[in-house]
This record gives structure tokens, C-alpha cells and sequence, in this order.
């Protein structure tokens, strides 16, 4: 293990592949549970490791894509909940 | 780039993009959620490969620790080990780390390498490859905070996490996240982190920096400076 962004790795493949596989294997049929679902361990990941970026103009881009990407998904879940 | 994180994550985007395109045309969207959701590991895994530069580290370590070793056995034949480390600020953008006996050396010290304050030797280390620092005129703990962890986090790794408390002149400076790989090299009395901050903390406060105090704390370091 070299440095935080190795073990961010590491930590985030393992877990978002076990809640994939888990909500697959549970017969989860809506698209966008698994992106949401994804992108939350992303961010758990990135907040218990946090790992040390030099220069990192591209995973900042990459987090607010994320962000937004969630974002999405979630506003149109609440659409659903508040407007039937 | 760490090629083998992009060859991985671009592997996984691929196979997952496959998968995709096989479950939307049979209609299974429980299998199109999984390769969507398996396509942003390796998506993640592609972006942090592509931004991760590695460039020789075992060469690196090697040069590092000669340069060490050898910068230990100047400060001892010195007599210096127990000394003073203080930043000084020097001509043009250079700054100087100074060790010394004597306090004074800190405000007489102008040249690098070996020189003499009146009887007492100091040895100071010109550090002119620091990333560029926004200086600042008041003293701020956030702005120097701020800058310090733009060149400590941000610039160079060299630690996850930079918190600095300032109390009159005397600044406290938290430094956690140090890489293992430069954790090793601590333990000298040229550390680079001390190096480092006692130097960056120079050219953002554009003041002379004495270092007090050195704490090793799990993972990271306690400095106590004094600005002159």
C-alpha cells in the first residue's frame, strides 16, 4: 500500500462492491438506486480516507459531477414523492 | 499517471459498458444497474489513475535518504543535532532554513551552506523549489492556515491535514497524514516536514521563524514556532 489514494481505492471498490452486489441480489430494479447507492459509498469512502490530492483539478470536476449526478437523481425521487 | 490504476479502471469500464448495452437490449435493468453502477468503480478508478502521478519514487527515496544521511553527519560534526532549526526569509525568493546553536544565527544567517555567527557554526539549507505562497501581511491563523495547507496538502502530499492556532508570535501548527514512505524520514534531525513548514511559514508570514518545539504525534507532527 503506497499511499491514501491506493487505500481510498481499495476501500471504496470493496464496499461499493458489496452494496451492488447486495441490492442486485435483493432484485433492485430502479437504475438509478445503484448509481445512487454508488456514488454515496464514493462519498463515505472520501470522507473516512480522504485521500491527499496533489493537483487534483480532474477528481474535484469528478466530485461536483457526482454531486450533481446525485443530485439529479435525487430531486426527481422527491418529484415522484411530492407530485404523484 | 499510475498506469495500472488507468489499465484496471479502463478494463472495468469497458467490460461494464458491454454488459450495459447487453442488459438494455434484453431489458434486464437489474443487470443494467449493476454494470452502471460497476462502470463508475472503474470510471473512478480511470480519473484517479489519470491524476495520480508517480514519477520514480524509488529513486526518489534513495536520493532523499542519501541527502539526509549525509546532511546528519554535517549537522554532527557540527555539534549542531541539538540545536535551533529556524526559517529565514533571504535574498530574492530564497529561504533559508538555519541550524544552529545560537539564536542569532537566525537574523545574521544571509548565505547557504556552512557559515560562521561570530564563534558559533550554522549550517543553513537554501529551499527555493517551494511552490508559489500568497504572503501575507497581518497575521491570520485562517490565511496562514490556508496557505500552508496549499503547499503542504495541495502542492506537495506531503500530509492529508494542516491546522495552525496562533497565539501572539508563537504559532502552533498541526500536521497530520504524513505518508508512511516520508514518515521514515522524521527521525532525522533535517525532517523534511519540519524543512518544509519552518520554510513555507517564512515566505507566507515574510518573517523569521523559530522552531521551538517538535512533537511526533501518531501520524503526524506538533511544531511550536516563534515568528520573529
Amino acid at each position: 500500500m503506497r499511499g491514501y489514494i491506493e487505500l481510498f481505492i481499495l476501500v471504496y471498490t470493496a464496499l461499493a462492491s458489496m452494496i451492488t452486489a447486495t441490492i442486485f441480489l435483493l432484485g433492485e430494479s430502479r437504475i438509478d438506486a445503484y448509481i445512487a447507492l454508488n456514488i454515496l459509498t464514493y462519498y463515505m469512502c472520501y470522507a473516512v480516507v480522504r485521500p491527499g490530492i496533489r493537483r487534483g483539478l480532474i477528481i474535484k470536476m469528478y466530485n461536483v459531477l457526482l454531486l450533481v449526478v446525485m443530485g439529479v437523481i435525487i430531486s426527481l425521487r422527491l418529484y415522484e414523492v411530492l407530485i404523484p | 499517471m499510475n498506469t495500472k490504476l488507468v489499465i484496471v479502471g479502463l478494463n472495468i469500464v469497458v467490460i461494464s459498458a458491454l454488459v450495459a448495452v447487453y442488459g438494455a437490449v434484453t431489458g434486464d435493468v437489474e443487470l443494467l444497474g449493476l454494470s452502471l453502477s460497476t462502470s463508475l468503480i472503474g470510471l473512478t478508478m480511470l480519473v484517479y489513475g489519470t491524476s495520480h502521478g508517480e514519477v520514480g519514487p524509488e529513486f526518489l527515496t534513495t536520493y532523499l535518504k542519501t541527502l539526509v544521511e549525509s546532511t546528519t553527519l554535517v549537522l554532527e560534526t557540527l555539534d549542531l543535532l541539538d540545536g535551533y532549526a529556524c526559517g529565514v526569509v533571504g535574498l530574492g525568493e530564497n529561504t533559508l532554513v538555519v541550524f544552529s546553536k545560537t539564536t542569532t544565527a537566525c537574523n545574521q544567517a544571509t548565505s547557504p551552506g556552512l557559515g560562521f555567527v561570530g564563534a558559533s557554526p550554522y549550517y543553513a539549507i537554501p529551499v527555493s523549489a517551494l511552490p508559489d505562497v500568497q504572503s501575507t501581511e497581518g497575521l491570520d491563523s485562517k490565511v496562514v492556515e490556508d496557505a500552508l495547507s496549499h503547499v503542504l496538502v495541495s502542492e506537495l502530499g506531503v500530509c492529508r491535514s494542516v491546522k495552525v492556532s496562533l497565539a501572539g508570535n508563537i504559532v502552533e501548527v498541526f500536521i497530520a497524514g504524513i505518508p508512511e514512505i516520508v514518515r521514515e524520514y522524521t527521525k532525522y534531525p533535517p525532517d523534511p516536514i519540519t524543512i518544509l513548514t519552518v520554510a513555507s511559514l517564512a515566505k507566507i508570514t515574510k518573517r523569521s521563524v523559530l522552531l521551538i518545539e517538535r512533537i511526533s504525534i501518531p501520524g503526524g507532527a506538533r511544531l511550536v514556532l516563534r515568528l520573529a
